[in-house]
């Protein structure tokens, strides 16, 4: 395969996505997107902590402190209501966008 | 509104927001060496970018700004002094002439209820004025059912009292001219009840 690409403009909705399940720490966020993407998409940590750091902001995740695996005191992720509401409503507009690039790549 | 706390919150605690951000990612870059990949990047730049995230960067250019003029004002005390005479002149000059302008024209009239005060005037199709014999205002008197109290005044011209160089101005009013606007003759004339 070849160089793993950045999801930047979707970075948010698949942080969001990945954190349905359960919070989770930064790192363990990058690793989930780079493993359930099949290595295509890798996520930088420059690009990583400041879409959260926004989204924290934002009130879509909320930060708490934890015990990682390598014993270390570190925050983990998790998605609120309000975050929950913001994925429903990417991925409805993220689903909208495709199936218009589609559409042209089809017919134009 | 919720959020405008959420935000005020960031803004106070920026620094410790800061600190845990960065043991985050010192923690990521960690599990990173671990996992063989040694991507630091550029530290600061990295901050400085989750930093920008936060939203409050405009308070802090601002701070800088400022902090800045201050400094290159102190520098050069002449003309900064000379600049802050030609501001307080102006402002003086200006907010001297509006309040000279609003005591004149703009405030209503210093008397008890002065929004129920109303002058009668009669009008042609060139001027008007507010004039009229001392028989309408007898008339109006006996006859208005909406005024609770007229009242005249005749303007004459200035006289000369006593021995006074500088003539005197002079008005004649309807006796309940001073209790009608909320005060009282200074001298009251002997034969007034």
């Amino acid at each position: 395969m070849s160089e793993p690409v950045s999801p930047a403009s979707a970075l948010p909705m698949l942080i969001l996505r990945v954190l349905q399940t359960g919070g989770l720490h930064g790192y363990a966020i990058a690793q989930r997107i780079h493993l359930l993407s099949s290595e295509v998409l890798a996520v930088e940590e420059g690009l990583l902590y400041p879409t959260l750091q926004k989204m924290l902001l934002k009130g879509w995740v909320e930060a708490e402190w934890g015990i990682s695996e390598t014993n270390r005191r570190v925050r983990f992720y998790r998605m609120t209501a309000k975050g929950r509401q913001q994925l429903k409503k990417e991925l409805h507009s993220y689903d909208r966008v495709n199936q218009a690039i589609r559409d042209i790549l089809r017919t134009a | 509104m919720r959020d405008l706390f959420r935000k005020l919150h960031y803004l106070i605690n920026r620094r410790r927001f800061d600190a845990e951000l960065e043991n985050d990612m010192e923690f990521h870059r960690e599990m990173a060496a671990r996992a063989g990949r040694n991507n630091f990047g550029n530290m600061l730049r990295l901050r400085e970018q989750a930093y920008e995230a936060s939203g409050w960067t405009w308070l802090d250019r601002l701070m800088q700004d400022l902090r800045y003029g201050i400094r290159i004002l102190a520098r050069a005390p002449g003309s900064t002094v000379v600049a802050v005479l030609v501001l307080a002149i102006g402002i003086g000059v200006n907010v001297a002439a509006f309040s000279l302008f609003d005591m004149v024209a703009l405030k209503p009239l210093p008397v008890p209820q002065a929004d129920r005060i109303v002058r009668l005037e009669r009008k042609s199709p060139d001027q008007y004025t507010s004039e009229m014999p001392y028989l309408s205002f007898e008339f109006y008197r006996e006859h208005a059912k909406t005024l609770s109290a007229t009242m005249a005044v005749l303007g004459v011209p200035p006289m000369q009292l006593d021995d006074d160089l500088q003539p005197t101005s002079a008005s004649f009013v309807t006796p309940n001219y001073f209790k009608e606007l909320g005060t009282q003759a200074a001298v009251v004339p002997s034969s007034a009840k």
